[in-house]
């Protein structure tokens, strides 16, 4: 009996071993969190594998449902389900996830003085860097389709009212000005009419975060919003922009049935669906965004997604490790190999320029304002923002009660900050 | 004397046996007042302070700011209304179709277990499914609905485009969703009348209309007011259906209480969504004993 029992005393040390060895041997899992989207872009699949394949350790990603992913993170955030790995734009929307309680202070990394100046600004929180900015830098303007504007012998209009007559000459021939695809609400952009006044008066945002200052008291924001109105009871944006979804626009534009859209140039390298239709990714191009608020146009800079480490996780160190990793140039060369964005980090030189910016660098260069409304106006929100315009359009509120909507939501999510 | 006192042994073993079955609740109760109740009033404590994702801790009450600030927001006469509105046509159809299919059904035709496992189907679709379904039906380009229309020769409708399309295009859905629950609690009712009371009409020379309209329907009363209430309800509550379809769009038109909640929680105002919550809650509570009220009067049979 004894000499059973020590048997199977021994069988089952020696399977706990078994066991436990290979697990030891396997390395630390990281758990990441981000927009499904964001998660699935090749280069950042790449550096993952690279990681992972170096340091023998794994990362789990977990892809947000897009549509949810910042509703779906909060929550995590708020019962205390923290990754050990985060993946979130620097905006103004940051603040909700509390980053100096919550994320990694690089500040003193050795990798902050290679990103480049017009991207760090978008990497810091309250002066200090929480985030790697591992992203494609897109260059936004209002794209649109060469052939057709050939075919009409229109030109690049370089004034607003240039550019409502190319409008007005596309619905003369049958052709839909612009593609808005406002049922999704964050389509809209209008964030690009905000940046050049955001840019020329720096002094608005500080008024608005402070709660001194309203949308309605800003002229520039109320050109906007009329403008939006005039080019919707135009039929610039077609007959069903309202339930007009973001998915349709490779169709809309590829057959040609709208001229133009409001984008971003690298998403016709990486989304654009430039076989099943007429026209290529390479037969759109770049001009300036004309909203309303400034005459000569406007584009706007990259928006960078930044990858943050948990500071409070058990896996702190392994997810910082892997941080320093995607910011070793060999590292980031490799994982951006041909892809089309601009550089954010000094030493990238893998990438390639997009070849709408490289048609018309020029204009770009010179009218292109950083993004400045959505990291900084806290409370600026593209689908609340959006869904005002759209009511705007369909003509259920006026350019004032449009104004109205978007500023009591602002102010109640700047409240929700302030509130002691 | 020793009738009166076999009386009152009667009286107390009676009583007894009236009070055993409460010891059944006993368990149920618990469990409810544990993991429903306690939590729940704990979470509409929440609609009273300053909560929000930027502040998990230090909470301060903040008294009726959040109620107050929530009842000012333009979308809650739209969800308001929306959800009556929801819940209205989903009551109507989901119970008078359930009623007729049921009738139906109850007629011993040969088909009637494969039919009633037909109607029970969309039962059983996740509101994803049903939603991605119906709005492939009613989207605007290439939707099957519209595809008809074009054969007849008729101009395309923007269904999601506008407010009231729109809702019709959800409670469509919703309603295609319960109506086979609800033909399966009627049918059920619907066959535990005693066939004793059809025959004894018929001996008296009722007519269909007079057996169903005097002896179906008061018998069922009870089945179809739970129909009723539950259809009330759950219509009162939609939210994933319209979620999915329209997102409470375009712009604010289809919004329910349940969107409103979750917008605020996207937004990181947790106090104002649970205080949107708290007055739902009460909107709701409101509603059922207004309806219990009213419905006990339509199950008396005389």
């Amino acid at each position: 009996m004894k000499k059973r029992a020590a048997v199977l005393t021994a069988i089952m040390a020696a399977s706990t071993i078994l066991t436990a060895v290979p697990a030891m041997a396997e390395g630390v899992t990281l758990t990441l969190y981000g927009n499904a989207d964001d998660l699935a872009k090749p280069y950042m699949q790449k550096i993952i594998s690279m990681w992972e394949e170096e340091s023998g350790n794994t990362i789990d990603v977990q892809g947000l449902d897009t549509n949810n992913a910042e509703t779906i993170a909060l929550t995590k955030f708020t019962t205390g389900d923290i990754p050990d790995l985060y993946i979130h734009f620097g905006n103004a929307n940051l603040n909700n996830f509390n980053p100096l309680d919550n994320f990694v202070d690089w500040t003193d990394a050795e990798w902050v003085s290679d990103i480049q100046d017009s991207v760090l600004p978008q990497a810091t929180y309250n002066g200090a860097v929480i985030g790697l900015p591992f992203w494609e830098a897109s260059n936004s303007g209002c794209f649109y389709n060469k052939k057709i504007f050939e075919e009409l012998g229109l030109e690049q209009p370089t004034t607003q009212a240039e550019f409502d007559a190319v409008c007005d000459t596309l619905l003369e021939n049958d052709i839909q000005p612009i593609y808005l695809a406002a049922a999704d609400g964050w389509p809209i952009l209008y964030q690009f009419a905000f940046d050049p006044v955001v840019a020329e008066h720096p002094e608005y945002v500080e008024q608005l975060n402070a709660g001194e200052m309203n949308y309605a008291d800003i002229p520039e924001i109320t050109a906007m919003c009329e403008w939006f109105q005039s080019a919707a009871e135009k039929g610039y944006f077609g007959e069903t922009y309202a339930s007009d979804k973001w998915d349709y626009t490779s169709e809309v534009l590829g057959t040609g049935e709208a001229a133009m859209m409001f984008c971003w140039d690298t998403w016709f390298d990486t989304d654009y669906d430039s076989e099943s239709y007429d026209y290529v990714g390479s037969d759109f191009g770049i001009m300036p965004v004309f909203m309303g608020t400034r005459d000569q146009g406007t584009y706007e800079g990259g928006n960078v997604n930044l990858m943050m480490a948990n500071k409070n996780g058990e896996n702190v160190e392994a997810a910082k490790d892997f941080i320093n990793f995607m910011a070793q140039p060999e590292n980031y060369n490799a994982a951006f190999e041909g892809v089309a964005t601009a550089a954010v980090f000094k030493q990238e030189t893998s990438n390639v320029n997009s070849t709408q910016y490289e048609e018309n660098k020029e204009s770009v260069d010179s009218l292109i304002n950083a993004s400045g409304a959505q990291p900084k106006i806290i409370g600026f929100s593209q689908s609340e923002g959006g869904s005002a315009l759209l009511q705007l359009m369909k003509g259920e509120v006026d350019v004032e009660g449009c104004i109205k909507l978007m500023d009591d939501d602002r102010n109640a999510t700047l409240a929700s900050f302030q509130q002691e | 004397m020793k009738a009166c006192l076999f009386l009152r042994k009667e009286k107390n073993v009676m009583n007894k046996k009236k009070v055993y079955p409460y010891y059944m609740l006993y368990v149920p109760v618990i469990v409810f007042v544990i993991f429903f109740i306690i939590p729940s009033t704990i979470g509409y404590f929440y609609a009273f302070t300053n909560w929000s994702a930027a502040r998990t801790s230090g909470l301060k009450f903040i008294g009726l700011q959040n109620i107050i600030e929530v009842l000012s927001n333009y979308k809650v006469p739209i969800a308001f209304v929306n959800t009556i509105v929801y819940a209205l046509i989903k009551t109507i159809c989901v119970t008078v179709l359930g009623f007729v299919f049921a009738y139906i059904l109850n007629r011993k035709i040969r088909t009637q277990t494969a039919l009633r496992t037909v109607y029970f189907i969309p039962s059983i679709l996740s509101a994803l499914v049903v939603g991605l379904i119906f709005s492939a039906l009613f989207q605007t380009r290439h939707g099957t609905i519209n595809s008809m229309l074009n054969a007849l020769g008729l101009a395309s409708v923007d269904w999601i485009g506008s407010r009231w399309s729109a809702v019709f295009a959800i409670a469509v859905a919703e309603v295609w969703r319960n109506v086979g629950y609800a033909i399966v609690i009627t049918l059920a009712g619907m066959q535990s009348i005693s066939s004793d009371y059809l025959e004894a009409a018929r001996l008296d020379g009722a007519s269909e209309w007079q057996i169903f309209r005097n002896v179906t329907l008061p018998l069922i009363m009870p089945t179809v007011n739970v129909n009723i209430l539950f259809s009330l309800i759950y219509g009162l509550k939609m939210f994933d259906l319209i979620y999915v379809m329209t997102g409470g769009g375009p712009g604010s038109a289809t919004e329910s209480f349940g969107t409103l909640m979750m917008n605020e929680m996207s937004a990181g105002r947790y106090g104002q969504s649970v205080a949107i919550n708290l007055i739902f809650t009460i909107f709701l509570v409101i509603v059922s004993m207004v309806y219990n009220r009213v419905s006990s009067r339509w199950e008396r049979v005389d």
